[in-house]
């Protein structure tokens, strides 16, 4: 993620219209985005679709947004609304008129939908932020096993050139410096101990 | 038999990966309760789904503000306030100098402190991106510029603005081919 400073200086150059600085601020935050409706099962045609509105709509309000700090949670919330609207006008092309009480259930569903896609970007953001600071070996560790889907130990053992034996104690170590980089960030909210804790014998 | 502490940790994980049972762990102190917990937060957190978008819903998102291209110009060293051109700006300790290209022309002061070189320049006005080697700035908006380089010599310099871009070769460069 971009520093504060920078990411400032990157809108005050898409402001005055520079297209390269346009272009750096897409790719920083085009998984945020791209991710919102493919987690609310949108398709990727109409994901696709969110992805092009929402980022239009950062681009006319660049000007608007008074703290860029607050960037990526306005592209989460204008992502997961447009993800809503798209799913809405689906729904309503194939029923017949929504009474006052459906409306109210979809307006109730579409904040919760923002507050849990909110927590889910900030949860993904702080997590590859402090995968980002751990050592080479760890980070390729970790990430071979938890996000490339369907890599082997033996695929990750030849990659890394770690004996098979190594691998179960290496992410021990791997997850206990990534969990103590994430302590220290204030990562682990009251709400993830309450629900694991639940499931520890006594 | 005592567990070494590297044992304990490879349970505490194994047990938040699910290739265990917490029973298996037997007593448990409040400290690794809580690591444990913060185990499984974490492998919580790697279950949520991200995705890249596809490179045309990129290109398509980028194309909101395309990219112009770029007129490049090419910066010559015009006049120095060094007696004679040449000279070994090096052993100077303030000097200042005139560059131009043929559209621009680009006023800049370098003076030697504790501090390294502080250069100070100007630029037509706008806004520009002044990179020095690995050092760079924006200008104000009336094309100033400061910025602080250990070395002067070898360093090329970039100043871009909206839909120009200024290549100046470094100072060692331009003297010699001054001179030539």
């Amino acid at each position: 993620m971009l520093a504060s400073n920078d990411l400032e200086s990157l809108v005050r150059k898409c402001i005055a219209g520079d297209g390269r600085a346009w272009s750096e601020l897409v790719d920083q935050f085009q998984n945020l985005v791209y991710s919102v409706p493919r987690r609310m099962r949108l398709s990727e045609e109409d994901a696709g679709d969110v992805f092009q509105t929402t980022f239009l709509a950062l681009f006319r309000n660049l000007d608007r947004i008074e703290s860029v700090a607050t960037i990526p949670k306005w592209l989460t919330v204008t992502a997961t609304r447009e993800s809503y609207r798209l799913m809405n006008s689906r729904y309503a092309r194939s029923t017949a008129n929504l009474g006052e009480t459906d409306l109210d259930a979809v307006l109730a569903d579409e904040d919760h939908n923002v507050e849990e896609q909110l927590a889910l970007a900030a949860t993904g953001e702080a997590l590859r932020e402090g995968l980002a600071r751990l050592q080479d070996k760890c980070r390729e560790l970790l990430t071979l096993l938890y996000i490339e889907e369907d890599t082997s130990y033996q695929d990750i053992s030849d990659r890394l050139l770690l004996p098979m034996g190594s691998i179960g104690p290496t992410r021990a170590r791997c997850l206990d410096k990534l969990r103590s980089i994430l302590a220290k960030d204030s990562f682990f909210s009251e709400m993830y101990q309450d629900k694991s804790e639940a499931a520890l014998p006594v | 038999m005592k567990m070494r502490p590297n044992d304990r940790l490879i349970e505490l994980v194994d047990v938040a990966t699910g290739q265990r049972a917490a029973t298996e762990l037997g007593e448990i102190s409040p400290g690794e309760k809580q690591r444990l917990s913060q185990f499984r937060a974490v492998l919580q957190a790697f279950s949520i789904q991200t995705e890249s978008a596809p490179t045309s819903a990129i290109e398509s998102a980028k194309a909101i503000l395309p990219i112009k291209p770029l007129q490049i110009f090419k910066a010559r060293l015009g006049r120095t306030s060094l007696t004679t051109v040449g000279a070994r700006f090096e052993a100077a300790d303030q000097f200042q100098a005139t560059f131009q290209t043929a559209k621009h022309e680009i006023r800049m002061s370098f003076e030697r402190t504790a501090l390294g070189w502080i250069v100070m320049g100007k630029l037509p006005n706008g806004n520009w991106t002044i990179s020095a080697g690995a050092v760079s700035v924006e200008s104000e908006a009336d094309g100033r510029f400061e910025l602080i380089l250990d070395d002067i010599a070898t360093i090329e310099w970039r100043m871009k603005s909206l839909s120009e871009e200024i290549e100046m070769p470094s100072l060692s460069k331009v003297v010699s081919d001054d001179s030539a």
